[in-house]
């Protein structure tokens, strides 16, 4: 037998068991990247079986496909366009009538399309009888019956998928389609004609469903007739807009409405036929489990439990992995040295890119762990209520109530709380959640807080180590409605949320769950962090013909230096802060100074500053070397003296803690915004915006300080 | 009234006689089977009447005979809308007006002296000399009203009025074609919007329909009682945790609303709201047998019937 390959695309609602029927299918052969253009993910598998080599396509979950969300769009174009050989519509069995609203949308495009009913173990308990057969004979498609959690039906359904894909009948009959009221019929049926007469193959699609979309007002459909049929594009649209208006006057209300409640009518009759409903035998459990979780009372303190619960975990438990990784990463720093000649190319690989891309993947645990805990909201449906409950106050800021995990997972890292944002579905809510985020003050920058704080405010520095989490809190609540009235100006979208019922997780799909993302981490976070800290090392280190002050016994330190000397300990430090004077950095921190001397930091803060876009936690060890701290047993005692001797003020300090919140975000963090909104602009933009209002809050703050401290 | 159909008798018979008609005492008898009756008659009503009570007379002699009573004055001809000529009795100084039943035909007569007095009033003023009128009153009589059960068109159905369909006046063949767009008997239907002429739009099982007027004259249906729900009107907001209500309509932008509807909000959907968010927002609402959530604001959008139908 020939070997042959053909796709699969799996369409369905959110919640209908898409997810876990594509991995039962595909198992951990799949890949997780974007749909070109655009910031939904887009998952592909491969299964073999009898010879054929079989591309699974799972297209985002929707509940339409009509042209008002991005992943209606990409569903629909991906079946018009990529055309492939079968088209798996899913649906909850359970819930039947919602679920095949989807499916006959997808069987009205000319396509080859099995019904997989998922769940009929849920529907059977719900007292949902559905006969099958009827469905096939009603609508003309084959029906399989799955019940996903299970991996009941994958068989069966991959002989179907086989079957169809080779079967020679073509697409079935258009004859049992949906049939729209007599008017709307024959509005179809005259622009049907029409378009068939004006442009003859230059629409690729049925010219009946063009007709469909054209009197919706389908705004993708129009413009690609336009495109399409050139001239004639225009007649046909005017035509399409004389149709719409009749209906209009007709039903007195939009046509895309009417019709939409036609389909709806056309169901109903099909579920009269095929689905019989008897006395539900079951407890409800999913409901009695809602009084609990989302309880007036109860509800937002176990939900604050459950996310301490996921703090705790990824941060805490995630500290050991982490040290190993960091130990390991060490490891193979030191075996580096040992085996490259020092030199300039042993520092690259040492400094620059062992140290630069082991900083980062020493986060990998907390993202695996978070991960972890995501999926198993995601996938018990506690994820809807966590944002069901949440809502009220992420709508003060114009976001979506599920924005809320990642604002608060942003107090840990910003990278997986920016990855986190995937579970919201709106473009526009997630490219507000990860501008702001950042502002959610992450783990790194405490230790800056800590060491300034306890310098200057030593009784009081609880207090301002609060109150610049608070003001982080504060600026972003102002700054997210700024941004939703400037940039995402419009209609929010309408919070229509499934509750789905409480499911309990597969092993299987939590692992897959969990490794795509963290998959995604590492393979993509690699490039441009790798050439990130390759440019920050090479302007920390370059030149490297500095010529020191301190010309303190040169011949003699050059050969200690050979051997790994710790005699000289003063000139070693006064070589250190010279270098990172004379480096371009450091240039570059005393050339910015000016800018900052408004703001009450001197240069060696602009440097600190500087080397902290690496990793934050660089800030305190840059000040370290710069402010010439006496390496010795107390080293922050020491560096806090030196702080107070160096002529910083508390207004000062305050500032600088001010900046070192708000400024941009770290080499991880803008790598992971300009991998999450698949978007260089919104990268810039992200830099830009915070370095601004970083200064001129500081500005604020130091200035104010002054008079008043 | 004996007494009056007597004195009538014998007035025809003085006067066809003095006229020279003939057949006098033939045509005696058809007035006194004529003046027996209290109904306004057709002439073919006449004739059957005639037969019924044993007179075997020529159709056309009968005819003859009615044209020759309205000329001399013993009967009136009334022609209703749209239908054959009818006779009654014309008794001498005596005036009666007339109800019609346009369902069954049936025929009642008044007489109200007020407005006699009326008309002449109404001339008078006019300066117009009153010679003869006639006062027809068109509608449904007491019976068809309250026994509706009776079939009407589904054109003459009131906006707003559920309507439950018994049969097609236009054959199979058409019960077939509406069959083939969801309207089959036994369905019932919502009128949305009747103005009376050009097409109708109807509900059906959740789903609008437009009709031709045409069509529509030939389906026959039952008022089902089931009036337009008074239930009160209010948005879906205003409903307290556990109430339950059925969608009347989604309002708000197309997206919105169009949103709303693919998820299954369509009218006269049953929906319950389960419960509030903890902070009063969102709302979780139970439609066609799932959960789902939405903000206040929006729900605020949603007019429903509150109440269980």
């Amino acid at each position: 037998m020939l070997k042959k390959t053909f796709t699969v695309a799996l369409a369905g609602n959110p919640n209908s068991g898409k997810t876990t029927i594509f991995n039962n299918l595909t198992g951990s052969r799949q890949k997780v990247g974007n749909w070109p253009g655009v910031t939904v993910e887009k998952k592909q598998g491969h299964v073999k079986q009898n010879g054929y080599d079989i591309t699974i396509v799972d297209l985002p979950g929707t509940y339409s496909i009509t042209a008002y969300s991005i992943e209606e769009i990409v569903a629909r174009d991906f079946i018009l366009d990529e055309k492939p050989d079968v088209v798996v519509a899913i649906i909850d069995a359970s819930n039947l009538e919602r679920n095949l609203y989807l499916a006959t949308q997808i069987r009205e495009l000319d396509t080859k399309v099995i019904f997989a009913l998922n769940m009929v173990d849920v529907a059977s308990d719900k007292g949902i009888k559905i006969d099958t057969e009827k469905i096939t004979e009603l609508l003309d498609v084959p029906v399989v019956k799955m019940i996903g959690n299970q991996n009941e039906g994958t068989d069966r359904l991959l002989k179907t998928i086989i079957s169809v894909a080779e079967s020679k009948k073509g697409i079935p009959p258009q004859s049992r389609r949906v049939r729209y009221g007599p008017e709307i019929e024959k509005a179809i049926s005259k622009l049907e004609t029409f378009i068939k007469k004006k442009s003859k193959d230059k629409i690729p699609y049925n010219p009946r469903w063009t007709s469909i979309k054209l009197l919706e007002d389908d705004r993708v459909v129009k413009e690609r007739v336009l495109n399409g049929a050139g001239s004639h594009g225009t007649a046909i649209l005017e035509k399409a807009s004389k149709g719409r208006q009749r209906l209009f006057n007709l039903f007195n209300d939009e046509p895309e409405i009417v019709m939409t409640d036609q389909r709806y009518g056309f169901i109903a009759g099909v579920i009269r036929e095929a689905q019989k409903t008897g006395p539900e035998n079951r407890v409800d459990i999913s409901r009695n489990i809602d009084k609990i979780l989302t309880n007036r009372i109860a509800g937002i303190p176990i939900f604050i439990f459950f996310i301490w619960g996921m703090f705790q975990v990824t941060f805490t438990l995630g500290v050991y992995p982490m040290e190993w990784i960091g130990a390991g990463v060490g490891w193979v720093g030191r075996t580096a040295s040992h085996l490259i000649s020092p030199g300039i190319f042993q520092d690259l690989v040492v400094d620059g890119i062992i140290s630069g891309v082991g900083g980062v993947v020493v986060f990998l645990p907390n993202i695996m762990i978070l991960f972890l805990c995501i999926a198993l909201f995601e996938d018990t449906g506690y994820m809807a209520r966590a944002a069901f409950l949440m809502d009220r106050v992420m709508h003060l800021i114009g976001l979506h109530g599920k924005s809320f995990i990642p604002m608060l997972m942003g107090f840990g890292c910003n990278v997986p709380a920016i990855m986190a944002t995937r579970t919201l579905e709106s473009k526009k809510d997630r490219i507000l959640t990860i501008l702001i985020n950042p502002l959610m003050s992450c783990s790194a920058r405490l230790p800056v807080y800590l060491l300034l704080a306890g310098t200057f405010f030593a009784a009081n520095a609880g207090n301002v180590i609060f109150s610049m989490y608070l003001l982080g809190i504060i600026l972003a609540i102002l700054i997210g409605r700024l941004f939703r009235t400037i940039f995402f100006r419009g209609e929010v979208a309408p919070f229509v949320m499934e509750l789905p019922p409480y499911r309990a997780p597969t092993f299987k799909n939590l692992v897959i769950h969990m490794w795509d993302r963290s998959k995604v981490f590492l393979k993509k976070m690699g490039g441009i962090i790798l050439i990130g800290s390759v440019v920050v090392w090479f302007l920390s280190s370059f030149p490297q013909d500095i010529q020191y002050s301190i010309q303190n016994r040169p011949a003699e330190y050059e050969t200690e230096m050979k051997r790994g000397s710790e005699t000289i300990p003063e000139v070693k430090e006064a070589w250190g802060v010279e270098r990172m004077e004379n480096s371009y950095i450091g240039r570059l921190g005393k050339f910015i100074a000016p800018v900052f001397a408004p703001i009450g930091i001197d240069w060696r803060g602009s440097v600190a500053i500087l080397t902290g876009l690496v990793a934050k936690e660089l800030v305190i060890s840059t000040m370290g070397v710069l402010y010439a701290a006496e390496d010795g047993e107390n080293e922050s005692e020491a560096l806090k003296s030196a702080l107070k001797n160096s002529g910083m003020t508390r207004a000062s300090a305050l500032s600088f803690m001010v900046f070192v919140l708000i400024y941009m975000p770290c080499i991880a963090t803008i790598s992971t915004i300009r991998r999450e909104t698949d978007s260089w602009k919104w990268t810039l933009f992200s830099i830009t915006y915070s370095i601004t209002l970083a200064w001129v809050v500081a500005f604020i703050v130091y200035q104010g300080g002054k008079i008043l401290l | 009234m004996n007494k009056i159909h007597q004195q009538e008798i014998e007035q025809l018979q003085t006067l066809f006689k003095g006229e020279g008609i003939d057949n006098t005492e033939d045509r005696i008898k058809i007035l006194a089977v004529f003046l027996g009756t209290e109904e306004h008659v057709t002439d073919t009503d006449l004739i059957k009447l005639l037969k019924e009570k044993g007179h075997d007379f020529e159709p056309g002699f009968i005819k003859d005979t009615l044209q020759l009573f309205t000329r001399y004055g013993f009967a009136q001809e009334t022609t209703f809308k749209g239908e054959q000529p009818r006779y009654e009795h014309r008794h001498l100084g005596r005036h009666h007006d007339h109800l019609i039943c346009t369902r069954c035909q049936k025929i009642i007569e008044f007489e109200n002296d007020q407005l006699e007095a009326l008309q002449l009033q109404i001339a008078s003023r006019q300066g117009f000399h009153m010679l003869q009128h006639k006062m027809e009153i068109y509608g449904l009589c007491s019976d068809c009203i309250n026994t509706r059960e009776t079939l009407v068109s589904l054109a003459s159905a009131r906006e707003g009025e559920w309507v439950k369909i018994k049969e097609f006046a236009g054959g199979s063949d058409m019960q077939n074609r509406l069959a083939t767009i969801g309207l089959r008997s036994g369905d019932e239907v919502e009128v949305m919007t009747n103005s009376g002429h050009g097409p109708l739009v109807l509900v059906v099982n959740c789903s609008r329909l437009a009709l031709g007027r045409g069509i529509a004259q030939k389906i026959m249906v039952i008022p089902n009682g089931r009036q337009r729900d008074e239930r009160p009107q209010v948005r879906l907001s205003q409903l307290k945790k556990g109430q339950k209500a059925t969608i009347v309509r989604v309002t708000g932008s197309g997206a919105f609303r169009r949103r709303l509807m693919e998820m299954g909000f369509l009218n006269g959907t049953e929906i319950a709201v389960e419960k509030y968010a903890p902070l009063r927002d969102p709302m979780e609402l139970i439609v066609k047998g799932y959960h789902v959530s939405l903000r206040v604001c929006e729900a605020a959008q949603v007019f429903v019937r509150a109440g269980s139908k």
